[in-house]
């Protein structure tokens, strides 16, 4: 690397350049065998680039940085010894080099880490990544417009070139995505007005639609076609801080582990799609049904175990309404997203590669056949069977057929947290959407930043809202639906105040933001000596176990109730799973990279979904600090785990350990169990029930003391079931909507 | 823009190609659709095929297609884009000892016309596609055919037209205006739009354009089917194949995955041009594929499509001024428009210019005005259900 070759707009000088080569190449050196080091590979390019650009705001924090290792090597970092320059890293990354910036939130090393893993491994239209040789180096072959399932063999080495984005075909033929307007302004009070574009709020607007209602959706983000980010690890992740989650980062809630100590903003692992179609877009697509007992699970609970085995903290309790009644609106919620699956119930026990045996009974099979086992799999489910389990393939949104003219899924490497190239993987844009749209009683505004809920007379009549010009607006509506995320659903009752509700809408008893339920991510990694090559397929092509979930099992003398899914799940693209190490391989030099360039295709999942009980502790209410953009109050997060999950997840843990042995993993480690906020698998703070004092809405999201509010979605849930929510969240929509129709027949009766 | 020379409605492949030709030539051009994108749902562009394939066409396009076929080759580097050409030849085979004599004919009647085109059999055959059924006796062979991706182009074209300098107004309805004196332009949402001369080169979405102003066309429209398999190793199939006999046109794409075409009908929603699939017809276009290329039952179907084409009672197209002055016809191009696209836009944009285009006589759009109206009744009504 010669300084001609620089980009010139970089704003780091020469020197300062010169001391990030010699960093970069320490963290991630070249090869003993003659292949590129950090470098080499581009990635020293790829952030003096991106410093010119979307990281602009870092060029100071680098500088800081650069200036305490050339202080730390007399000078000139560069020039040093390279035991002297490891010696020197090793103190950045712990920390303790002087000189360092110092930010709460997380240290100058994670930053320039994650950077420099973007610039190994992006695609190369972001600058980094020259020619795919940070790809070709760990064996990952790019965006791939898909893989078969010879090539999804296990043991089976890759061997296609890397391919850049660029040169993806486009054979699938989709139709275009709807198009929507930003506001400007109200438009005429329609029956139902929903605030949130993503797929609460699309599919109630589908089935309200179609009963013959005008529905109006406010949105607060921007129109997008559903494909955004396909298979761009980059931009999904990192430029996404400036795109789907352009309201999200002015809002990122805090978190503390308990009342009374301080709150920092919450690392939200998963991102947070703010903008229209929500995390539809973005979601792994898992799309399963909860069982029949955790609509009950307090009183089956207390039937077998009796009231002392529900832990002291815990505030569990029943759903107001049984899986029939929610049958109807799961099998609906299918058919609308074309859910792939094997059906299961009891029938399916002891038979290879057939459905969940632990699955409620349903109305109707899938619509269309599990997606295939891969290797991996095939793996899992051979050792979970010799375990005594019994494995069954995730059902999920992603399509195995053609279906209402959307392409059936090819397996590529990019899926949560992508849109699909081939809108196999359901979108609330292109499956109600469009529907929606076209029946012509559904707008959808755009940059439409919803800020508080009006009543007139205590009952709910409209929002005041924000178009992307700051100016405020007032829209009414017959029947107000809050539908957006957990976070948001909270915060804006509780900013939404009048003499009846000086605490805020719904929390006449101070129920809401109580109950709040997170999922926590301790996962077991295996790594295994020939590949099993978990880049390729969707995050959902999954085999799991329900063994050691809920009270599949029998508890008595564990000291713990309910319990949680392993599932082995895909998708591994290397920016992040270069950051996924074992305890004992540090995070720089010749030992991270060794490590990842041999692991890379050899590393396997164990993913556990724990259930988490309500507690007393956890909670949402308004930061009293911390405000966003508008100079709101974020919401604040109090969440630990409990003492069941305390003891439920290590069991759990422990079994996944068993399994990832027999499947023949030779180097096993396991997340702790406390993992915090996730940012997708969020529920509770608006619970749902039968009694005002210790609920905020009805089994219908009707929110008890505000008549013509309803809240759906992630944040009406009752407990949080080992199982992903957005089936059931969109199962409690279409019911929702329901009521709305019901309610608004009732009221013309009265009119008339 | 000041105003436009002419106006042309439709941003398929035959309305880009044109509008990219003509401000290429000079003119001003306004180029309008409703879609917000070049070959949108459910537009016969996007439901094409793709093929390049030279032989086999009427005596009337073959020179058409000698002109676009001497471009095709070079048209990545002229619209600067990926437009996914491959030229692996078009093999049109048969099964039987009659269907060689239909080959026979084909190879005589195209070599008349100056295609390089001949019988292959045997070892050559299996050479040029060796997945092909054993029952294969025979095939006529353009190896310098093949294909491109539709959409791609379209957009290509679209982009090139911007580049030279014409407007675009897409997204927004648009219907014909009417003057005394003829057609004197459009509205495309609530603009107004005048221009000497307004091109429809819409496809089936003509038909409705033209209704507005009280004229019908001899065109129908009929939704064509198109099946996508999964992904197989690609290059197992270089050439588009079609066979005697068989409703079908089969080509591996670049992903690896197989397009089925054919002549293979959907049924109208009653919405639009929209068309839903008929699964009678999708087993029967897949198992003709299997049955010329067995190694596709190792495959499965992952996509199902439709769009709407505009078909003449003589299988040409209607190009040219129409008798209501202002007014210029380019549509019904069912199954045969991709590949001479460029070739009509060059003859479209000098025929605007000059007039007289010997190329596109036969395409006289008043050519059929004195067709029986009773056979003009049956051609309109001919059920879908019924493989053509």
């Amino acid at each position: 690397m010669t300084d001609a070759s620089l980009p010139e707009a970089g704003p780091l000088s020469p020197a300062e350049r010169r001391t990030l080569d010699a960093l970069f190449d320490r963290i991630f050196p070249p090869g003993r065998d003659g292949t590129p080091g950090a470098v080499k590979i581009g990635a020293a390019d790829y952030v003096c680039a991106a410093l010119a650009g979307p990281y602009v705001g870092f060029v100071a924090e680098y500088r800081a940085v650069l200036s305490a290792l050339d202080a730390a090597a007399a000078g000139d970092y560069a020039a040093a010894a390279e035991a002297v320059q490891d010696d020197i890293l090793a103190a950045f990354e712990a920390g303790t080099l002087p000189g360092l910036p110092q930010n709460p939130d997380r240290s100058a090393f994670d930053l320039i880490w994650r950077h420099l893993r973007e610039g190994l491994f992006c695609d190369p239209a972001h600058g980094g990544n020259r020619n795919a040789a940070g790809w070709a180096l760990i064996g990952f072959p790019g965006a791939q417009f898909g893989y078969t399932a010879e090539d999804q063999q296990a043991g089976r080495t890759i061997t296609r070139a890397p391919q850049p984005m660029a040169q993806l075909p486009q054979d699938a033929r989709l139709p275009d995505a709807p198009e929507t307007t930003d506001a400007t302004g109200p438009v005429e009070a329609p029956d139902v007005l929903i605030v949130g574009g993503g797929a609460v709020g699309s599919f109630m607007a589908h089935r309200l639609v179609q009963a013959g209602k005008t529905v109006v959706i406010l949105e607060a983000g921007g129109r997008r076609s559903g494909r955004e980010h396909a298979m761009d690890e980059l931009s999904a992740t990192a430029f996404r801080n400036v795109g789907g989650a352009e309201k999200f980062n002015d809002e990122v809630p805090t978190w503390r582990l308990r009342p009374g100590q301080p709150a920092r903003r919450a690392v939200m692992s998963q991102g947070l799609e703010t903008a229209l179609g929500g995390n539809s877009i973005a979601w792994g697509a898992v799309a399963m049904r909860f069982y029949e007992d955790d609509f009950r699970v307090r009183s089956a609970t207390v039937a077998k175990y009796g009231e002392d085995s529900i832990p002291a903290d815990s505030t569990l309790a029943d759903w107001p309404m049984s899986y029939a009644d929610l049958e109807p609106y799961y099998d609906t919620a299918e058919r609308l997203l074309g859910v792939s699956g094997h059906a299961g119930g009891k029938a399916a026990f002891g038979r290879r590669n057939r459905g969940n045996p632990f699955e409620a009974p349903r109305s109707r099979p899938y619509a269309m056949p599990a997606l295939r086992t891969s290797g991996l799999g095939q793996m899992f489910a051979d050792a979970a069977e010799s375990c005594g389990y019994h494995p069954f393939p995730l059902p999920a949104a992603i399509l195995t057929a053609p279906y209402e003219g959307r392409h059936a899924c090819t397996y590529c490497s990019f899926c949560s947290r992508f849109g699909c190239h081939v809108d196999a993987k359901a979108s609330a844009q292109n499956t109600v959407l469009p529907k929606a749209l076209a029946s012509g009683r559904l707008t959808v505004l755009t940059g439409a930043r919803v800020m508080e809920i009006l009543t007139e007379e205590g009952r709910a009549s409209g929002v005041a809202f924000l178009s992307r010009d700051g100016q405020r607006h007032v829209q009414k509506a017959r029947t107000v639906v809050v539908a957006t995320y957990a976070f948001e659903n909270t915060r804006l009752l509780l900013l939404s105040r009048d003499d009846a509700h000086p605490q805020g809408l719904g929390n006449t008893h101070g129920q809401v933001g109580r109950h709040y339920l997170t999922r926590q991510q301790p996962s077991v990694h295996a790594v295994f000596d020939t590949p099993v090559n978990r880049f390729i397929g969707p995050t959902a092509q999954a085999m799991a176990v329900a063994d050691l979930s809920c009270d599949h099992f029998d508890h008595t003398g564990l000291g713990f109730i309910r319990g949680g899914r392993i599932a082995a799940f895909n998708q591994y693209l290397p920016i992040e799973a270069s950051g996924v190490l074992p305890p004992d391989v540090p995070r720089y030099g010749r030992a991270w990279r060794d490590f990842f360039v041999a692991a890379y295709a050899r590393t396997a999942m164990l993913f556990i979904d724990p259930e988490i009980l309500p507690s007393g502790n956890n909670r949402l209410d308004l930061d009293p600090e911390v405000k966003d953009a508008h100079g709101r109050p974020v919401v604040r997060i109090t969440f630990d785990v409990g003492e069941n999950e305390k003891k439920m997840i290590p069991y759990v843990q422990d079994r996944a350990v068993q399994i990832a042995e027999k499947m023949g993993a030779v180097r096993i480690w396991r997340r702790p169990v406390l993992t915090g906020p996730i940012s997708t698998h969020d529920t509770g703070g608006t619970r749902m029930g039968d009694d005002p004092e210790t609920s905020v809405t009805d089994g219908f999201g009707r929110v008890h003391d505000t008549p013509g509010l309803v809240v759906v979605g992630g944040s009406s849930f009752v407990s949080l079931p080992p199982v992903n929510p957005a089936l059931t969240i969109l199962a409690l929509s279409l019911r929702a909507a329901d009521g709305i129709l019901a309610d608004q027949a009732a009221d013309a009766e009265v009119a008339a | 823009m000041t105003r436009p020379d002419v106006i042309v409605a439709g941003a398929g492949i035959i309305g880009t190609m044109i509008a990219w030709h003509l401000v290429r030539n000079g003119a001003r051009v306004v180029l309008a659709d409703p879609a917000q994108q070049p070959a949108s749902a459910s537009s016969a562009t996007w439901a094409s095929a793709g093929g390049l394939r030279r032989q086999g066409r009427s005596a009337a396009d073959q020179p058409l297609t000698r002109i676009a076929a001497a471009r095709w080759p070079g048209m990545e580097a002229e619209l600067d884009a990926d437009l996914e050409v491959s030229l692996g030849g078009h093999l049109h085979l048969t099964e039987t000892e009659a269907g060689l004599e239909v080959i026979r004919a084909r190879v005589a009647t195209d070599r008349a016309a100056g295609l390089d085109i001949e019988l292959v059999e045997g070892a050559h055959l299996r050479e040029i596609a060796p997945e092909v059924t054993p029952r294969a006796l025979g095939g006529a062979w353009t190896p310098g055919d093949g294909q491109a991706h539709p959409g791609r182009v379209a957009r290509a074209a679209l982009a090139a037209f911007r580049r030279a300098g014409g407007e675009a107004r897409l997204g927004a309805p648009v219907r014909l205006t009417r003057g005394a004196a003829g057609v004197t332009g459009i509205t495309t949402g609530p603009d107004a739009l005048e221009a000497p001369l307004t091109i429809v080169a819409a496809g089936a979405w003509s038909l409705e354009l033209l209704a507005g102003l009280g004229l019908t066309l001899p065109l129908r429209w009929r939704a064509l089917t198109m099946l996508l398999s999964d992904m197989a190793v690609p290059g197992l199939l270089a050439p588009t194949v079609t066979a005697v006999g068989r409703n079908l046109s089969l080509k591996q794409l670049r992903s690896g995955q197989f397009m089925l075409g054919g002549n293979w009908m959907s049924r109208p929603t009653g919405q639009g041009l929209q068309a839903l699939p008929v699964d009678t017809h999708m087993s029967e276009q897949w198992s003709t594929g299997v049955a010329v290329m067995p190694r596709l039952a190792r495959q499965r179907m992952v996509q199902v499509w439709a769009g709407a084409e505009a078909q003449s009672p003589d299988g040409n197209p209607l190009v040219g001024r129409m008798s209501m002055p202002g007014l210029y016809l380019a549509a019904g191009f069912s199954n045969h428009g991709f590949q001479i696209s460029p070739a009509v836009g060059a003859a479209v944009a000098e025929d605007v210019a000059r007039g007289g285009h010997p190329l596109l006589a036969p395409f006289d759009p008043h050519r059929l005005d004195a067709t029986d109206p009773d056979a003009l009744a049956r051609f309109h009504s001919a059920p879908i259900l019924a493989v053509a």
